[in-house]
């Protein structure tokens, strides 16, 4: 278990600003933020190489908060997989070894069970990880910082430089792993895909900050901000004004359209007239294009408008169609088998629904989240 | 004779042209134009030649045969016409027979010819580094690069000329026997060994604080370190002969550290082996450390963050990973101090003219009985510096090479 508690560092004009995470033994955390946000120094810190000025880190129960890096037994896994290029591969597996007090035996097995657990024991034998593919020398990586059985596994864009099967291979293991072995693990990455895939939990950082913290479910659907929503790829952020409240439902009115959205805790939706007639909108109302739904003429049901398609685009797996509603565009995801069989053309009348349980409401202000000003 | 030759109408036509040429020679002879040796190797290249005109013919049609035989002519203008050197002709006759049908030979054979017409009195100097050039250039001719480039390199190996001639030169100049007689003076034994001496023992110095103060600069941020940073540089920016004065004025025999260097230790700064360490490490010091400073930048600091992250301290991490992957670099400053170290004279001129180093000794010998004496000594200098430089990058190819090639660059992707 790793605590990470009010982490605050500068570093001339960059600041990490009261970082504040928690991952369990065998949970796996995605840290997501763009490039410049802050994430490897995050990590560095978290790994000794930079001091904090307050703030601390707990690892196992343990303070570390003031033990150098070496002392901590953190697993650091590079982008660019730094391995040692003057060392074999079992050299390099076994660098971290000769500093747990193991016997030459326990340490030879320690390797052997590497090399099986990532699967590179076709590589045992190379003198030099010069020329291994970068697959391989990321595993290798992984398998040195896995050797010393760390406190916490801390992945800086683990995969960032790796081709497609690659990365889709390592994926597959890496989980896996974390579990087995244990051990939390702290993924950095700017590919929400990533985080997607592998993540217990997802906290977005921006400008040294944390934007968000939380389950998959929670970043990617109920995102808190704007800039959350837009870089976790909510294509649909759709200014919002508030009619009328419901209980729990909040009926807002999106271009010409009212549309019911259930109103999250700590975002008030007053209906304030003045509001309606003009200005800037307080609210924005998200929904991921991946779960806007085009329905038959004569469906019937809530959040259910008619449109027209404005422009259909191939990506590949999925069709991208823009739509228009009244007084509004939204951006739909359609599996091309469904856009086939409903005959989908450009400026076709269609019926679209935005699932009730699908749409959120937040602040349309970027720097005020659902918890007031960030 | 019934076995048909191969090449039956060459011969019937060769035949002929042949006694052709024959009975002119004999002609010439009986005129007694020319000596009778000259004549007669003169007759023979003439029969090579044409019998290089007709395998030609044979091989790569009229057209080259007729490009051979105007060659063939103009040397026959250039050297007997207009030279009147028939000698030379039958010599460069019979190469470009001979290199005719190969291109790249027939080129080193135009350079030398070149070189011979036109730059007579160093035509051998001449002749080797067009020869270089040539060597460069011709396979990069059909790689199509980019012309511009191909000039650049032209315009900038000119410089390459103006540095290697005098020294080219200079070697010429000398035979092997006033260089063998040179080098059994026991005066320029003694210097010579002063030198390697010092230099190895300055390169050490060096070594030993520069590799820590080339590590921290790279490795630290502080204020003040652009200064630290110029500071390492400055005896590259001061003229030798200011360092020198700026270290008798310091270390001199009647100034104070000078006195309480001798007084407390008995040691001896200005004219002894000591003053020359002493200039030598402040000369050739940037040398080292700046070498090493990149080969420590150029690492970066992941691969120490993942050591120590493994466990290792940071005197652990320096020894397993940043020293064996920065020693290419450190070597070759130890190389780049050591040479700058033996070239040293001007400093040394100031504050130790005594001991000999070899340098200040060529000089001396230069100032005392001109070029004359001088010349061996410096071209023996030369071969020295040359074989220390390629004996320690022959290093990198032993057993020992690791130690010194440890200039492994990340992998780019």
């Amino acid at each position: 278990m790793i605590e990470v508690t009010d982490l605050s560092r500068s570093w001339g004009e960059f600041r990490l600003e009261r970082i504040s995470l928690r991952v369990d033994s065998g949970q796996y955390m995605v840290v997501l933020g763009p490039c410049g946000s802050g994430k490897t120094l995050l990590l560095e810190t978290i790994a000794g190489l930079h001091t904090l000025e307050s703030g601390n880190v707990r690892l196992a129960g343990e303070d570390v908060t003031d033990l150098p890096p070496e002392k901590r037994r953190v697993g650091l896994v590079y982008q660019q997989y730094a391995l040692f290029p003057h060392l074999s591969v079992v050299d390099n597996i076994a660098y971290g070894l000769r500093y747990l007090n193991l016997s030459r035996t326990e340490r030879r097995e320690r390797v052997e069970e590497m090399l099986d657990l990532l699967h590179i024991r076709a590589l045992a034998d190379r003198s030099t990880p010069i020329g291994l593919s970068g697959g391989e020398a990321q595993k290798v990586a992984l398998a040195r910082a896995l050797a010393i059985r760390p406190r916490v596994l801390l992945l800086d864009e683990p995969f960032s430089s790796l081709d497609q099967r690659a990365r889709e291979r390592i994926m597959d293991v890496l989980p896996v792993i974390a579990r087995e072995q244990n051990v939390p693990v702290i993924h950095v990455t700017h590919d929400y895909t990533e985080a997607a895939a592998l993540a217990h939990s997802i906290a977005v950082v921006r400008h040294g900050r944390i934007a968000q913290i939380g389950t998959p479910e929670q970043v990617f659907r109920r995102p808190r901000t704007r800039f959350v929503a837009e870089f976790l790829g909510v294509t649909n952020l759709l200014p919002a004004y508030p009619v009328r409240t419901e209980g729990d439902t909040a009926s807002v009115r999106v271009g010409d359209v009212l549309v019911q959205a259930p109103l999250p805790a700590g975002v008030s939706a007053p209906s304030v007239p003045g509001s309606v007639a003009g200005g800037p909108a307080p609210l924005a109302l998200c929904v991921r294009p991946e779960e806007i739904r085009i329905r038959p003429a004569d469906a019937v049901g809530v959040n259910v408008f008619p449109g027209k398609i404005r422009e259909l685009s191939d990506q590949g797996f999925h069709v991208r169609a823009r739509i228009a509603l009244d007084g509004a565009e939204v951006v739909a995801f359609v599996a091309p088998s469904h856009a086939e069989l409903r005959g989908i053309t450009v400026g076709q009348s269609v019926f679209v629904e935005l699932p009730r349980e699908s749409v959120h409401l937040m602040y349309n202000d970027p720097e005020i989240s659902a918890d007031g000003p960030a | 004779m019934t076995v048909r030759a191969p090449h039956s109408f060459q011969y019937r036509v060769f035949l002929p042209l042949a006694g052709l040429v024959a009975g002119a020679h004999t002609v010439l002879g009986v005129l007694g134009a020319l000596d009778i040796g000259t004549n007669v190797t003169l007759a023979c290249v003439d029969l090579f030649a044409l019998r290089q005109f007709f395998e030609q013919r044979a091989r790569r049609g009229a057209v080259q045969a007729l490009a051979f035989v105007a060659g063939y002519l103009a040397l026959f203008l250039v050297f007997v016409t207009v030279g009147q050197a028939p000698q030379l002709f039958a010599a460069f006759g019979l190469l470009y027979a001979a290199c005719f049908a190969v291109p790249l030979l027939l080129g080193y054979l135009l350079i030398l010819i070149g070189s011979v017409v036109l730059i007579t009195p160093y035509w051998l100097q001449a002749f080797l580094l067009l020869g270089l050039l040539y060597t460069i250039l011709v396979p990069l001719v059909p790689r199509r690069l980019v012309r511009f480039q191909l000039s650049a390199f032209g315009a900038g190996f000119i410089l390459v000329i103006a540095v290697t001639l005098p020294i080219l030169y200079l070697c010429f100049q000398v035979t092997p026997q006033t260089l063998f007689v040179s080098a059994r003076d026991p005066e320029f034994g003694r210097a010579l060994l002063t030198s390697l001496e010092t230099a190895s023992i300055s390169t050490l110095i060096i070594l030993v604080f520069g590799v820590p103060l080339a590590y921290a600069m790279g490795r630290l941020d502080f204020r003040g370190k652009e200064l630290i940073d110029s500071l390492i540089d400055l005896p590259i920016i001061i003229p030798q002969s200011v360092a020198g004065i700026a270290l008798l004025v310091l270390l001199g025999p009647k100034t104070p550290v000078g006195e309480f260097l001798r007084v407390r230790f008995g040691l001896d700064i200005a004219g002894t082996t000591l003053g020359i360490v002493a200039c030598q490490v402040f000369v050739s010091s940037p040398f080292l450390i700046r070498s090493a400073m990149n080969a420590f930048r150029d690492m970066g600091a992941e691969l120490e963050n993942v050591s120590r992250s493994l466990g290792a301290s940071p005197a652990s991490t320096f020894l397993r990973i940043s020293l064996p992957l920065a020693s290419g670099g450190i070597f070759t400053g130890c190389i780049l101090a050591w040479a700058r170290a033996i070239s040293e004279v001007g400093s040394l001129m100031v504050l130790a003219y005594h001991p000999f180093t070899v340098s200040v000794y060529t000089y001396d010998l230069f100032v005392q009985y001109g070029l004359q004496e001088a010349r061996p000594a410096a071209v023996l200098l030369v071969i020295v510096c040359l074989w220390g430089f390629l004996v320690l990058r022959w290093l990198h190819a032993t057993p020992l090479g690791p130690l010194f090639a440890g200039r492994v660059r990340r992998r780019e992707t």
